[in-house]
């Protein structure tokens, strides 16, 4: 990939009114593969995918400030190697039927502070290579219940009753991961939406 | 309210302590933390990095070997004085450019870039002007004629004298009950903080190399340090570009940390290089140079005074004991002064308060005037 932009090092991400100064020329790659699986009929039907993927850049400038990770290729911003989502639905008979939804992907990279010194009687931060960590990997469960209303010709609409429950095994996943300094200790916090179980009750009609 | 309620639970337990994976000890990077002053004795301190979390001491680096390489082979060794501190006698150092070699314990070498002797022009002034909210605002002036640019630090070292919030004139004695009058005051006491933001500044993009009030620091009108007398001692090191841009760096990743306009944090450890591991990484920035320095005193007699000053003592008070119950007095207290007999001569108890209340030293200060102060 040609033209593709990365940030300097100690760019101003926000309210910059020349962030063309602080961007770099990169050059970037991005390869991958696909695998799917699927049933689309019987009892039990869904699919089982999986997907490997990178994003690649590469930052290598005239100057030692305008090289990024000594100039070898490191993780852009968008880099999840791994993500298997699955769907499945059984059916019990007419009324009732079960769907399960799992995703799972790697976490995004990301640029930590690794360790701490002191220089010139101020303590200062050492951070890691750019986006050399990631955050830890997202995985989600969905689970939900489906009740069908009867099948009479003549009626005024077709209900049906959805009771399910969103990120079933409650796992905190990672929105994002910020440090702050308190009191001169810098302590590290995640961020996650939806961190609980959420049932759901939905009730649908169609006429 | 329940479904406020109910999504207060939702995102409230949202925010967890994350920890990053931690470097393991062995990884711990050495940071080489000094300059070489090419006028006085220097100081150069050997450390390594330690966890974020971690709150112990810093870890020092010792029995490593430093010497200076001048780019004609020429070396001098820096000499260990333990606690992980090298220095290098006063001496003259002929124009060409040095380099700082490490050899630690473990039989790892640094070297750092060859970097020229830097000599700092003068200060011309470290002035002052009172602002529109009564506080005092500093400012360092500098020009250099020999150079057509220049990039410039400076660090300074704030002194001023305060005083206890009661002037203690009696000693009490709990073993023997006795009150004495007090031989060493503990009243009055200086202390001292050193700059830890990074001031820098460059001349590159002006017509004139000429650094025209520099603001280093802000002192609020309330601040105790103004109170009686207040001294600082500004230090000018002219340096290098490169230096510059690493220190705007050092600047960029440490001082707008965590702040939601914050920039883009990025890894900079300087110019040393570690030539037995290449990649293994080392902190740290080789300066040679001259300093120049001045320092000035502001008096509470030149600036207008604040309604009250911030000195932490807000909440002492003083307390009485009479003598008759001297016998029963007990507690980490400090008697003050004597209550005076309303009918007569003589006191008939004394005035207590907290030790904190009455002991400049116990918040850091020292009763000893520094030798510098006028």
């Amino acid at each position: 990939m040609q033209n593709f932009l990365d940030y300097k090092g100690g760019a101003e991400l926000i309210l910059n009114h020349h962030i063309e100064t602080d961007v770099l020329n990169s050059q970037g790659k991005a390869y991958g593969a696909e695998f799917m699986v699927k049933k689309t009929s019987g009892k039990l039907n869904g699919w089982l995918s999986y997907t490997y993927s990178r994003s690649l850049v590469k930052t290598k400038g005239d100057s030692e400030a305008e090289t990024i990770n000594s100039g070898v290729y490191y993780p852009s911003n968008y880099d999840k190697p791994h993500a298997v989502n699955f769907i499945g639905n059984y059916k019990f008979n007419r009324r009732f039927s079960l769907s399960a939804n799992m995703v799972y992907s790697t976490g995004r990279p990301i640029t930590l502070p690794l360790a701490k010194y002191t220089i010139d009687v101020a303590e200062r931060l050492l951070y890691s290579d750019r986006n050399e960590y990631r955050i830890p990997d997202y995985f989600r469960t969905d689970l939900s219940l489906n009740i069908e209303g009867n099948h009479k010709i003549k009626k005024l609409a077709h209900s049906s009753w959805s009771f399910s429950v969103y990120n079933l095994t409650g796992r905190r996943n990672a929105y994002s991961v910020y440090f702050t300094s308190d009191d001169g200790v810098v302590r590290g916090y995640k961020l996650s939406i939806f961190g609980n179980p959420i049932p759901t009750i939905t009730y649908n009609f169609k006429f | 309210m329940k479904r406020v309620l109910f999504l207060i639970i939702l995102f409230s337990g949202c925010v967890d302590p994350y920890t990053p994976p931690n470097l393991k000890s062995s990884d711990s990077l050495l940071v080489i933390d000094g300059y070489i002053d090419t006028a006085t004795k220097s100081t150069i301190n050997l450390t390594r990095t330690k966890n974020l979390t971690s709150t112990d001491p810093i870890e020092i680096e010792e029995g490593a070997t430093l010497w200076l390489e001048d780019n004609a082979g020429n070396k001098i060794f820096l000499q260990e004085e333990g606690g992980g501190t090298y220095t290098l006698a006063a001496q003259s150092f002929p124009p060409k450019e040095y380099s700082l070699h490490v050899i630690t314990q473990d039989s790892k070498e640094y070297i750092s870039e060859f970097v020229p002797v830097m000599e700092s022009p003068a200060i011309d002034s470290v002035s002052w002007e009172l602002t529109a909210d009564k506080g005092v605002q500093l400012y360092v002036s500098t020009h250099d004629d020999q150079n057509p640019e220049g990039f410039y630090r400076w660090s300074f070292e704030e002194t001023w004298t305060y005083t206890a919030a009661y002037n203690s004139v009696y000693d009490f004695n709990p073993a023997t009950k006795t009150v004495t009058v007090r031989t060493e005051s503990i009243y009055q006491c200086w202390t001292s903080d050193r700059s830890n933001d990074i001031l820098i500044a460059t001349t590159q993009r002006l017509n004139k190399n000429v650094i025209s009030e520099f603001p280093l620091i802000y002192k609020g009108n309330t601040s105790e340090e103004l109170r009686y007398r207040y001294s600082i001692l500004v230090n000018q090191y002219a340096i290098t570009e490169d230096s510059y841009n690493y220190w705007q760096q050092q600047k960029k990743n440490t001082e707008d940390l965590g702040t939601l306009f914050g920039p883009l944090p990025t890894q900079i450890t300087g110019n040393f290089k570690c030539i037995t591991d290449p990649s293994e990484k080392v902190v740290g920035y080789f300066h040679i140079g001259s300093v120049s320095s001045k320092r000035i005193y502001i008096s509470f007699e030149d600036l207008p005074s604040p309604p009250f000053y911030d000195t932490g003592y807000s909440s002492c008070e003083l307390n009485g004991v009479l003598l008759a119950g001297l016998q029963n007095f007990s507690g980490p207290f400090t008697f003050v002064g004597g209550i005076p007999n309303p009918n007569g001569p003589g006191v008939i108890g004394y005035t207590y308060t907290s030790q904190f209340c009455a002991d400049c030293t116990l918040r850091g200060g020292s009763t000893t005037k520094p030798d510098f102060w006028e």
